[in-house]
């Protein structure tokens, strides 16, 4: 592990909660985290513990009910919804589950979309994209459309338009979900060699196995960070290991 | 901070390319848009393609080297544009009455002396080949000049000798005479003469139909006669040679002596709009186009597009929210509102453009295709003219069509909930609670103005309060499902269920509402119109004589040898050679004595007595707004008595009659006894009961005038017993009984036989009425015939009530069906937990029925109370449109199809949508893109 750079994602005693009176529900408390450039950090945690609820703050998809949330030297409470959406084209990009990709659009110009949303004209937007399918090793699948691509290549693509052009940051919400175990191992090392070439990175997931490949991992419950782990040595060894 | 143009192009993309994938809801769009851009283009070309462009019709007016052509039209000034005439301004004060030196003097005192004249003289004539005959108009001109140009025959060759003729391909079809041949020619006042015919005129070449070349026939006409006698024969034009053009300003200077000026220089160049006096002070008769019909035709057209929007709307919000997925996805990597609402507004963009462009190209293929192909003839097309702006104009109002259909899904996508999208969650924008409130007023407002625009015939409110209407009722259709959920505690589980569901899923439903309501307002707004049309037809329907009466009418002109009672006998014997008259009359009418009854034209009418005038009539100046207002509820001002016109050479059965009894009794209408009765002894009938004065006399009025309008009329009174019919046939306006004309002392009138009236035994056979009709032509021909039965009322609005219903079913049902189709596919999850729990099939189909019934109902419901409002109002401002209220026109509701449609509608989309779910339901599980 290289050493780790400057604070890219900062949350600062986040708390969110949905509905009022009876029926508040508090999907996020008092959390506070940090990501840095060059790290990568999973989130684990049970269902319902808001693990999907601090991504979408993260990322200013969502609003948190107090706390701050700083991202690449923004206060995100301060902007409106204008500049939230420039600063997700510019600085974060989200990988989820599945419906990642437009389906009207190829390869290409999914992962160019936020460029030409920002303003880069069709031709460097293109060169850039194709720079970030290269960077995620399918620079030859650029002009297939989505349904033409298996759900591993469209994770790829996902993470080649989360880093697209001057994005640092990417938000993974289960992005092995929908992937069998080979196949998510797979887009887990593209992940983890994107971070290692200069990105952050947030993930999501259920599975240890995937958390493994993360610098450490949060644990959430009823909103709660419960624990948190210290980076992981060599998880390419503990899978040769692994018989399973 | 703009960030130019690359946003814009990577929305497009998605929209153009979505437009693409969604073929199905694409196609039922673009048909929606297309067809009616279709149509429209189609009727343009049509309409542009049936008078000559530009080019032909210079050729046509001016031939290759003439600087104008001048037509007398109107003895004071006339306004133009640079085509045709607009009207005649009948200012009394500057009626001019000039010579033919006079006229030709004060037009070269406009272009100068410079200028040179050619004048072509008309006459009309009678043209004859040894079994036919016709009339036609015939002038003389010099054709061997420039003004040979003009008439450059397109089969054949110009006249050279006088003799020859050039022929309008219709007199040659008319005539059946081609080129070489020989026909017999008289015109009026002249001897006959063997033409021989040398070529074919242009069939859109304005003139007569026959030229010849000076001197073939007519005298060289004085040049101190009267300008308008000649010009009411045919009309007298003049070229204008010479190379000085004939500029607007001397078309302006021309117009004023009454000529209609067409000038090369003009269609070359036309003049600003502004310089074109379109108005003058004098009155203007004819052309203008009343601001209260455009405004008619401005509120039918708008609610059209209002409701051609409302209709394609919910095909936009369906694809917005099938796309809502994608719309967050877009949000998500950084699309702020605007990109996400572009990305639906562009969708409708694409469609609308792409739509309007194919349709645009088919009308202009299939205008061209009948322009070029249509047969050759009287009825064919003079040139193909594709008008670029019109039809650039009918693709941007489709395109705005779509665009506008998409605005609303548009701001309600950009409303999206991402995250809610994202995690699959149903993310329902939230509606407004405004809109109900903002609808009801707007509703409120809009029936207010409509109702009271209507009532005082002020258009212009009407239709702005009938747009208006119509948002108020879709925007408070929302509030109107969500009452439906609320009443559905109470209904059983599947219907709770679907009504539920209609009213949570607003953003989908209420679109499909509206479009139910957009239709059946259209179709019950179009059926009361028509019903009420047609009422109003009823209303002025008036027979002149029982059902299955004869008529045969002879129609002498001043062509023919007048022996009149010869004509009519010989015309009645051949029809009753044919077809066998139980009782039969002469009728005679009163018409002009000689010397000269060509010329002459009679009016009769009956005076009402002063209490019984309209006040306005009174006036010895203009009415004020207040009087006319007044004059409105007055029925003295109703349009009543007729005056009655007799000119012995255009007589059909609407002049003067005079009769002793026996045609009045033939003509058999309810109290035909007690008329022909009061006949007898002397009493004039009349069917105006204001014109009876108080001691039972009718005050008539006879008035000669110059048939050309020139001179001061005749005019003398005779006071007479009088008898008033219920018949409302202008026949019935003034009968007079036998010799009353005796009694005037400066006229001299005389009756003439006009025709016969008789009865049949039984009705006649469709056949029988034909060659009796036949015999009479050849039996008097050349002398022109009528023969006519009296038919019973029929109604002609049948199949256009059914087509107007069938469209509206047709698009409810289509709107339903885009919504139930959606709810079935978003409900899926909920069907599928309801058949988990044990809910069977026929639960499923129950749902789904439940949920179109909710649709088209409210939608028919809502729809209809708006189309009969609007019927109302249309027919209410039609009633307004003339000077006063016009009390035939009355709105009448057509209870009948307002209630198959109400009924049939739901019917239909409830069984079509549980007809249609057993097969739905395995297919929706495939995703829902
Ligand atoms: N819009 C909402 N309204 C009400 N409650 C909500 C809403 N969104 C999320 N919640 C609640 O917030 C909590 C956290 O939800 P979140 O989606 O973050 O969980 P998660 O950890 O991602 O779960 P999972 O692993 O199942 O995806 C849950 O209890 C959920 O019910
Ligand atoms: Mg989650």
């Amino acid at each position: 592990m290289t050493t780790l750079g400057p604070v890219l994602l900062r949350l600062a005693q986040v708390t969110r909660t949905h509905g009022h009176g009876e029926l508040t529900v508090h999907a996020l408390r008092s959390v506070d985290l940090e990501v840095r450039v060059g790290e990568l950090v999973a989130v684990m945690g049970p269902s319902g513990s808001g693990k999907s609820t601090l991504l979408n703050i993260a990322g200013g998809l969502d609003s948190p009910t107090s706390g701050t949330v700083s991202l690449a030297d923004a206060q995100l409470s301060g902007l409106d919804l204008k500049a939230r959406a420039r600063l997700r084209r510019r600085s974060v990009g989200y990988v989820f589950q599945d419906f990642n990709l437009i389906p009207a659009l190829t390869a290409a110009e999914n992962v160019s979309l936020p460029r030409e949303l920002d303003g880069v004209s069709t031709r460097p937007a293109r060169v850039e994209a194709l720079a970030a399918l290269a960077d995620v090793g399918i620079a030859e699948l650029a002009d297939r459309f989505p349904d033409e691509l298996s759900g591993g290549q469209q994770q790829r693509v996902a993470i080649a338009r989360a880093l697209v052009g001057p994005r640092r940051l990417v938000l993974a919400d289960e992005p092995t979900g929908a992937l069998d175990s080979v196949t998510g191992e797979d887009v887990m090392r593209v992940l983890r060699a994107r971070v290692d070439a200069g990105a952050a990175g947030l993930l999501v997931t259920h599975e240890a196995r995937f958390a493994a490949w993360a610098d450490r991992t949060v644990f959430l419950r009823d909103g709660v960070v419960v624990d948190s782990t210290g980076p992981r040595p060599d998880v390419e060894a503990l899978l040769t290991l692994d018989p399973a | 901070m703009s960030r130019g143009a690359a946003p814009w192009r990577a929305v497009l993309r998605i929209a153009r390319r979505d437009a693409a994938r969604s073929r199905g809801r694409t196609a039922l769009i673009a048909v929606m848009v297309g067809l009616p851009v279709l149509a429209a283009v189609v009727i343009v070309v049509l309409l542009r393609s049936s008078t000559p462009g530009d080019a032909l019709f210079t050729r046509l007016m001016v031939g290759e080297v003439t600087q104008a052509r001048l037509s007398y039209h109107c003895p004071a000034a006339i306004v133009q544009d640079v085509r045709q005439s607009v009207g005649c301004s009948y200012d009394e004060s500057r009626v001019q009455d000039p010579t033919l030196a006079e006229i030709e003097d004060d037009v070269r005192a406009v272009l100068g002396d410079d200028a040179g004249l050619v004048r072509l003289d008309g006459r009309r004539a009678l043209l004859t080949t040894t079994d036919r005959s016709s009339r036609a108009g015939y002038g003389e001109v010099d054709l061997l000049g420039p003004v040979g140009g003009v008439f450059e025959p397109v089969v054949g060759d110009l006249p050279a000798r006088a003799g020859e003729v050039l022929i309008s391909s219709w007199l040659a079809e008319d005539l059946g005479v081609g080129v070489g041949e020989e026909l017999g020619l008289r015109a009026v006042g002249e001897p006959e003469q063997r033409v021989r015919v040398t070529g074919m005129l242009h069939p859109f070449v304005e003139g007569p139909d026959v030229l010849a070349l000076p001197g073939t026939l007519l005298p060289t006409a004085a040049q101190d006669v009267d300008l308008a006698p000649l010009a009411a024969q045919w009309g007298v034009e003049w070229w204008v040679t010479g190379t000085d053009p004939v500029t607007w300003d001397h078309v302006v200077a021309l117009n004023d002596l009454g000529l209609l000026v067409r000038s090369r220089a003009v269609l070359a160049d036309p003049p600003p709009r502004s310089a074109m006096p379109l108005h003058t002070d004098g009155e203007l008769v004819q052309g203008g186009t009343s601001a209260r019909t455009a405004l008619l035709v401005a509120a039918v057209v708008g609610a059209g597009l209002l409701e051609a929007v409302l209709i394609v709307g919910p095909a936009f919000a369906v694809g917005a929210r099938r796309s809502s997925r994608e719309l967050a996805l877009l949000a998500a990597h950084g699309g702020d509102r605007r990109d996400l609402r572009r990305l639906v507004l562009w969708n409708g963009v694409v469609i609308g453009l792409g739509a309007s462009v194919v349709a645009a190209v088919l009308g202009v293929g299939a205008g061209a295709a009948l322009v070029t192909w249509l047969p050759v003839g009287a009825g064919a097309f003079p040139n193909l003219v594709v008008p670029w702006l019109e039809i650039l104009g009918l693709i941007a109002l489709g395109t705005g069509i779509a665009a506008a259909a998409a605005w609303l899904p548009a701001h309600r996508a950009c409303r999206v909930d991402v995250v809610a999208a994202l995690s699959g969650r149903r993310a329902e924008a939230a509606p407004h609670h405004g809109v109900p409130v903002v609808g009801l007023v707007l509703l409120g407002i809009g029936t207010a103005a409509a109702v009271s625009g209507a009532l005082r015939a002020q258009s212009g409110f009407a239709v702005a309060g009938v747009l208006l209407l119509l948002v108020g009722m879709v925007a408070t259709s929302g509030a109107v499902v969500t009452l439906l959920g609320r009443v559905a505690r109470w209904a059983p589980t599947a219907l709770r269920f679907a009504l539920r569901d209609t009213a949570r899923q607003r953003g989908r439903t209420a679109p499909a509402v509206a479009a139910v309501i957009a239709a059946v307002a259209g179709a019950t707004a179009g059926l009361v119109f028509l019903t009420s049309s047609d009422h109003h037809d009823r209303l002025t329907w008036a027979p002149i004589a029982a059902e299955g009466t004869v008529h045969i009418a002879v129609h002498p002109d001043e062509l023919d040898d007048v022996d009149r009672a010869g004509l009519v006998a010989r015309a009645g014997a051949a029809f009753e050679d044919v077809a066998p008259l139980a009782t039969s009359a002469v009728v005679r009418i009163l018409t002009v004595a000689e010397p000269d009854p060509a010329s002459m034209s009679l009016s009769v009418w009956a005076e009402r007595p002063v209490e019984a005038m309209c006040p306005v009539w009174l006036l010895e100046r203009q009415a004020t707004q207040q009087e006319l207002a007044d004059a409105q509820d007055d029925p003295r001002c109703e349009p009543g008595g007729s005056v009655l016109s007799s000119n012995p050479y255009s007589v059909g059965f609407g002049s003067v009659l005079v009769d002793d009894g026996t045609v009045v009794r033939t003509l058999g209408l309810p109290e035909a006894g007690e008329a022909a009765a009061a006949l007898a002894g002397g009493a004039v009938l009349v069917n105006d009961a204001a014109a009876l004065w108080a001691d039972g006399t009718v005050h008539l009025t006879f008035s000669v005038y110059d048939m050309d309008g020139s001179g001061d009329p005749h005019e003398e009174e005779l006071v007479l017993p009088g008898h008033v019919v219920g018949a409302r046939g202008s026949l019935y306006g003034v009968v007079l009984p036998m010799g009353a004309w005796e009694r005037l002392e400066t006229l001299d009138l005389v009756p003439v036989e006009a025709g016969v009236v008789g009865t049949t035994t039984e009705p006649l056979a469709r056949d029988t009425l034909e060659a009796a009709t036949q015999a009479v032509a050849d039996a008097i021909g050349p002398v022109a015939s009528g023969v006519e039965v009296e038919s019973p009322w029929v109604t002609g609005q049948d199949v256009t009530m059914l087509v107007v219903v069938a469209v509206a079913v047709v698009l409810g049902l289509a709107a339903t069906w885009i919504a139930v189709g959606l709810a079935a596919a978003e409900s899926r999850a909920d069907l599928a937990t309801l058949a988990a729990v044990g809910a069977s099939p026929r639960t499923r189909r129950t749902v789904a029925g439940a949920q179109a019934g909710a649709i088209a109902g409210t939608g028919v419901v809502l729809g209809a109370v708006a189309g009969l409002l609007l019927g109302a109002v249309f027919v209410l401002v039609r009633r307004g449109q003339g000077f006063s209220a016009d009390p035939t026109w009355q709105v009448v509701l057509p209870w009948a199809e307002v209630a198959s449609v109400v009924i049939g509608l739901p019917a239909l989309a409830v069984g079509a949508a549980m007809l249609l779910t057993r097969s739905r339901l395995p297919l929706s599980l495939r995703g829902s893109a």
